[in-house]
């Protein structure tokens, strides 16, 4: 069993990330999104700060949607989800292998690019890493909520423009929760409250986005 | 295995009713139709990726669904496509594929059966469709689950690698086990007396 | 009950003999309703007449989250029982929520415009209400955006339940955000006391707006029906 779930994380981690050049790929999406902010709000550097809680999210957001291809890219065209199926791994084990795979070749590029981001904005350096962990609660969420938007379409016609459509309402709590702390991290506080708020739609989304995504995958295999 | 009383309808098409049939360990069954007979639908059915509108399939007088985790033990599945990751190496391939269906160890030799050994080392991208099916195939010499389900598993692949494909069927079948397999053109070579061929023209 | 009702003739029975009941009653419940709502309710001291709103605006509300309700019990059912009517019914349920909830935030957008002096104010409900609104966009769009339309119906099913697990949670950040971002300056619409006399209109227009909405929830899922029917018998070959 443990045997199955490395060689899948493995699998996964290849298959998703064609070579190293794919996280850098991820890394210029987002840099290219953030280049927007400062040309249509104008330079002035207090403007950037106090916008930037939503800028910072609004961009890992959209990368997010860029990359949901990523889940089933080769999964279906290959037929490999009959094999997945018949494997004795339970499904959900293997929706979440993929979700944590998923976010590690898009969620931790952001995350470790984040540092030069927040020079990029003027954000105060001292509370940091408590903003990078509110992004690594949020980003994690986005790679589970994308998950089962993009086993819901599977095989359907415009499936990346549907699934935009049916996983931005979801996003919402995540979006407004992130938001916050990182908003009061700018303030000098630390932000109990909405973390803890953060941590719960987390857990919540482990709990259904494996039952939700597996059962997906059963009705595309019918 | 016994398919009993099974009525399968895709969307308005209901493709079977009534279908009754015993698989017996220690043969081969070659379905045949026209195209859109219900050949693929028979097999994945039989996989248990889709549930008839009625009726059950038994495996040894159980019902799948209800141990279908030891049922999927026994099948060894190969669809149209070839399953396999374009980015990922032969090699690396093979051994996830083995690993995830639980066969032991891959050895380097038990694949070189339809000459792949050379590939290797290859990304799946760079194979055309042939070394693809040659690599997918491979996996059939290495696994010792009693059931294999082939759906058209000779396309695209040379007439010479036939012979070894049929020699792997019937040592299969001699050690007991059941091969049932979708093919528009009946081959003459298998054991004849442990064949059965199911034309679902005839039987509908 | 449901057994009962399952059956695509039976169905079609029970629901021929209520159309022309539920078609008197409504028409007579929305012309009993305007006239109270227009000429026999008192103008609001701060709002004028424009408080007369409400009377559309406050059940196309109720309804749209009562057919969201109602939308993710069928599809439920479709899941776990897998019954070709509930399907039906919940593809002919969607349309009919969005076009309510397009409506409730029209309204509230007029509404607005003499109280807030702008169209459109990013208020709890009116953020909630317009999420609520892509929601029945994505369950439209899921349903019909494979090409056996059938194959649609598990998928938008799942998205449903989905939904409406989350809904509260939407509903809850969005409240707690708009305070966060707007301490109460804001006129809040409803939820004070309301006097009888405006209650009584109240009443009889959701009274109306519900059974109009069962009405066309039950033609759309006959003409579904019959479109399934037909398109059953072409590919038979018998049309």
């Amino acid at each position: 069993m443990k045997n199955i779930m490395s060689s899948m994380f493995y699998r996964e981690l290849k298959v998703q990330n064609k070579s190293l050049k794919d996280p850098l790929f991820v890394i210029g999406v987002y840099l290219s999104l953030l280049l927007v902010f400062p040309i249509s709000l104008g330079p002035s550097s207090n403007l950037l700060k106090s916008f930037s809680p939503a800028i910072i999210w609004t961009c890992s957001l959209i990368t997010f949607l860029t990359a949901i291809e990523k889940f089933f890219i080769y999964d279906i065209s290959e037929g490999y989800l009959e094999q997945l199926f018949l494997s004795s791994l339970p499904l959900s084990v293997i929706v979440l292998i993929k979700a944590l795979c998923h976010w590690i070749s898009v969620g931790l590029p952001l995350i470790i690019l984040f540092p030069l981001i927040s020079i990029f904005l003027n954000l105060p350096l001292n509370l940091l890493w408590l903003i990078c962990f509110s992004l690594f609660l949020g980003t994690l969420s986005f790679s589970l909520i994308g998950i089962m938007g993009a086993a819901l379409v599977i095989g359907a016609k415009k499936s990346n423009v549907i699934v935009i459509l049916i996983i931005i309402p979801l996003t919402i709590p995540i979006l407004i929760f992130g938001i916050s702390s990182t908003l009061f991290c700018l303030e000098g506080l630390i932000p109990y409250s909405t973390l803890y708020l953060q941590c719960m739609s987390l857990s919540f989304l482990l709990a259904i986005s494996p039952i939700v995504t597996s059962s997906a995958i059963k009705i595309y295999l019918e | 295995m016994k398919l009993d009383n099974l009525e399968i309808v895709k969307g308005f098409n209901r493709l079977f009713s009534k279908f009754n049939y015993i698989f017996n360990f220690g043969k081969l069954y070659i379905l045949t139709g026209s195209n859109g007979i219900g050949k693929t639908t028979l097999l994945r059915c039989i996989c248990g990726f889709l549930r008839p509108e009625s009726g059950s399939l038994l495996w040894n007088n159980i019902t799948i669904n209800i141990e279908y985790n030891e049922y999927a033990k026994n099948i060894f599945y190969l669809g149209h496509l070839d399953s396999l990751s374009p980015n990922l190496s032969v090699w690396d391939n093979i051994n996830h594929l083995s690993i995830l269906q639980d066969i032991p160890n891959p050895f380097i030799e038990g694949i070189d059966l339809f000459q792949i050994f050379h590939l290797k080392d290859l990304h799946v991208y760079q194979l055309s469709a042939g070394q693809k099916r040659r690599v997918a195939l491979s996996l059939l010499n290495l696994n010792k689950k009693s059931l294999w389900v082939l759906d058209e598993p000779l396309s695209s692949v040379d007439k010479r690698y036939e012979k070894v494909f049929i020699k792997l069927i019937n040592d299969h079948i001699d050690n007991n086990g059941i091969v049932i397999m979708s093919s528009h053109d009946t081959v003459h070579h298998y054991k004849k007396a442990s064949t059965q061929i199911i034309n679902l023209d005839v039987i509908k | 009950m449901i057994d009962y009702l399952a059956n695509p003739s039976r169905f079609f029975r029970i629901t021929n003999f209520l159309l022309p009941w539920l078609m008197g009653l409504s028409i007579t419940l929305t012309i009993i309703g305007i006239y109270f709502a227009l000429f026999d309710s008192p103008d609001d001291l701060v709002q004028g007449s424009a408080v007369r709103i409400m009377y559309v605006h406050v059940p196309s509300a109720w309804l749209s989250i009562f057919s969201y309700l109602l939308l993710s019990i069928c599809s439920f059912f479709f899941i776990v029982w897998r019954h070709p009517l509930a399907d039906i019914l919940s593809r002919s349920i969607a349309p009919v929520g969005a076009l309510f909830s397009l409506l409730t935030l029209l309204t509230g957008s007029i509404w607005g415009r003499p109280m807030w002096g702008t169209w459109w104010v990013w208020d709890a409900r009116l953020t909630s209400m317009l999420i609520l609104f892509i929601f029945f966009l994505g369950y439209i769009a899921l349903s019909n955006a494979f090409e056996r339309n059938e194959r649609g119906s598990r998928p938008a099913a799942l998205l449903a339940i989905v939904g409406s697990i989350n809904l509260p949670i939407v509903k809850f950040s969005v409240d707690w955000w708009n305070t966060l971002h707007q301490p109460a300056s804001i006129i809040r619409t409803g939820g004070i006391s309301i006097d009888q006399s405006m209650l009584v209109p109240l009443i009889i227009m959701t009274l109306a707006f519900h059974i109009f909405f069962v009405l066309v929830v039950i033609l759309r899922s006959h003409s579904i029906l019959i479109e399934r029917k037909f398109y059953h018998l072409k590919v038979l070959g018998k049309i």
